[in-house]
């Protein structure tokens, strides 16, 4: 198993690579990052602005595999992502919106995970009671709302529970109260304020996905034939459930998984756009509006090295559940 | 069964011939018939599917019957509130009438649907199944294909190509976008079905009676994967609807001036949610009801086509 993981690793690796420069290759070929320069007024002059493009590594009239050499060279070498095209570094945002983003991902993808297996498991043991209707109500609503249709939804919920409380206890903008002077638990209290709203725009959809897929995967198992086996043995039905079907219904859940990260990082950014959080998903938006090629190779970097990290812990888990997987 | 159905319908061709009456008339029924008979006895299933079909005719035999054009201004009615004459859902600030808007949008995106099935899950069944069923280096080179592509971000694919497009973005090109990119996920579900499925003992023994490889995997594999591709195509189909919403939310979707779909008025609405409320409820909650009723129809084929998950058990 360990020479199986190794070798899925070094896949990865590669695979992170090759993502990361087509990402940059795609976005060179169509992006343009001279607008930024075109309409200013009085026009500056030429030479500057190639002068300008070639220092920032984004002139298209540099050969493009040298500019992809120079940026992944400074990237590896020296853990310099470069500038942005008005000349910032990226390095000075990357950092923060980084940790913006992954606060929401991580905490959105595994409550997400786990409440969502545990609602389809339970669904499908109380197959066609109130429970299980309850729950199929609930995914069927959430799988059919887009994210960002859920997240005005919970801002108007919001200032309602505010407006009820009196005082503002679920915060909708940003992911901290600027200048704020309260101490350490303070901030923590602020900052988990905060991050209500955003988690539960994620999380509500990705229960609703993940419990609907754990019920199917669940029910196929039940009316197996191994199961009812395990019970002639004379295991009881929870035990058989639990042991023996849960551990089958969980394979194809670790496909599902690595790839959930994938539409997670997606609808990351409507939560950011619309809660005014300034992480990897808004900046990715914005950079595609301002041309900005740089910028788009390293989010896509980032998002890269995110969704392998799950790719790589979903075939962990099927070497876990699954010895009978050749892959 | 087939046997049973040959020698009923043999049965059925020979008797008026040569007038002998029979007894008991045992009707023999077709896994198809089977299937849609379960079907049209599963509530929740025939639910989405009248809703469904009443959508369609909202849609396409809507605007006939309605009479007014979603793409008529009127600038003495604009921003009217629902239940204003002639305006029975409002109108936008332009003076277009919200109805028929929904109209034309609920069209749009079941078009879109449409494309989008139509280009992504053949592709992703046959990348998925041979990958499967074949393994060693077809799964090798086609999975790392699909993880190639998994791992540049959807959004990233979809909004770079969509941008190439410029200003004329309609419902066609849309739809043919979103189908390009939306077979991935359905290849590595039929890859992970099929992994275990042809491990199974039916399978041994059709390769021990000779089948070729394409009779196994037609005959044998699909229909056996049939309920997580029908799932699939069903959440696959909600899922372009609402990706289609999500694209034109950030601007990269449908942008043609003389084109809408329901993605483009629910963006429109969420911009006008605080002082137009209508604009953001009516086609939020279209959107709603298109998608679940998709689900709906999905749920009840999954149940008819295995009915070993359903209440009674045999």
């Amino acid at each position: 198993m360990g020479r199986f993981l190794l070798k899925r690793l070094a896949n990865y690796v590669v695979l992170v690579v090759v993502a990361t420069t087509l990402a940059y290759i795609v976005a060179s070929l169509a992006l343009n990052p001279r607008s930024t320069y075109e309409g200013r007024n009085p026009p500056p002059p030429a030479a500057v602005v190639e002068q300008q493009l070639t220092a920032y590594g984004v002139n298209d009239k540099d050969p493009l595999l040298g500019r992809y050499a120079d940026w992944i060279g400074g990237v590896v070498l020296h853990g310099d992502f470069g500038q942005t095209v008005r000349g910032q570094d990226i390095n000075d945002q990357l950092g923060s919106r980084a940790l913006v983003s992954l606060r929401l991902l991580v905490l959105g993808s595994i409550i997400g995970a786990v409440v969502g297996v545990l609602a389809g498991v339970v669904s499908a043991i109380k197959k066609y009671k109130v429970t299980d209707r309850a729950i199929t109500a609930y995914s069927f609503f959430f799988i059919a709302t887009p994210v960002f249709f859920t997240a005005v939804l919970l801002k108007f919920g919001a200032l309602s529970v505010n407006d009820a409380v009196g005082s503002t206890v679920l915060y909708y903008t940003g992911y901290e109260t600027p200048n704020l002077q309260a101490g350490f638990w303070g901030h923590v209290a602020d900052q988990v304020g905060h991050l209500i709203l955003p988690t539960l725009s994620i999380a509500l959809g990705q229960i609703a996905y993940f419990s609907r897929y754990q019920r199917n995967a669940m029910l196929d198992v039940m009316n197996s034939d191994f199961l009812r086996t395990a019970e002639a043995k004379g295991l009881t039905r929870r035990k058989a459930l639990y042991k023996h079907g849960l551990r089958t219904a969980l394979i194809p859940m670790a496909t599902l998984l690595a790839y959930s990260f994938g539409t997670l990082a997606v609808g990351a950014t409507f939560t950011e756009k619309i809660f005014g959080w300034h992480g990897m998903g808004e900046w990715l938006v914005d950079s595609i509006t301002s041309q900005d090629i740089n910028v788009v190779a390293t989010v896509t970097l980032f998002t890269a090295v995110f969704i392998l990290i799950s790719g790589f812990l979903a075939d962990v888990i099927y070497a876990v559940l699954d010895p009978r997987v050749r892959v | 069964m087939t046997t049973t159905q040959a020698a009923t319908e043999a049965a059925g061709a020979t008797g008026p011939g040569n007038g002998v009456e029979r007894e008991f008339t045992v009707k023999a029924r077709s896994q198809r018939q089977q299937i849609v008979r379960r079907f049209v006895r599963n509530k929740v299933g025939m639910t989405g599917l009248v809703v469904f079909l009443l959508l369609l005719a909202f849609g396409f035999l809507g605007p006939l019957v309605y009479g007014t054009s979603y793409a008529t201004q009127n600038s003495g009615a604009q921003s009217v509130p629902p239940g204003s004459a002639g305006y029975p859902l409002g109108s936008d600030e332009i003076g277009r009438d919200l109805l028929a808007g929904l109209m034309i949008g609920v069209q749009r995106s079941l078009f879109i649907v449409l494309l989008f099935i139509a280009i992504a899950l053949p592709v992703g069944l046959l990348v998925g199944a041979l990958a499967g069923y074949f393994g060693r280096w077809v799964d090798s080179v086609l999975m790392r294909i699909v993880d190639l592509i998994l791992t540049v971000p959807l959004l990233v694919v979809l909004i770079v190509v969509a941008s190439n497009f410029g200003d004329a973005r309609t419902p066609l090109g849309v739809g043919i976008i979103l189908g390009l990119f939306g077979w991935l996920d359905l290849a590595r579900i039929v890859r992970s079905q099929f992994l275990s499925l042809r491990e199974k003992e039916y399978v041994e023994a059709a390769h021990a009676l000779g089948a070729s490889n394409r009779r196994i995997i037609f005959k044998h594999l699909i229909p056996n994967a049939l309920g997580s591709l029908i799932v699939w195509t069903t959440l696959a189909a909600a899922t372009a609807i609402i990706l289609e919403a999500s694209l034109t939310y950030l601007g990269f979707g449908v942008n043609n001036p003389s084109s809408t779909s329901l993605g483009r008025l629910v963006s429109d609405g969420v911009q006008a949610a605080s002082t137009r409320p209508w604009l953001f409820y009516f086609p939020g909650i279209t959107l709603l009801i298109i998608v679940l009723s998709i689900n709906l129809i999905g749920d009840g084929i999954r149940d008819a086509f295995d009915p070993s998950n359903r209440r009674v058990r045999a």
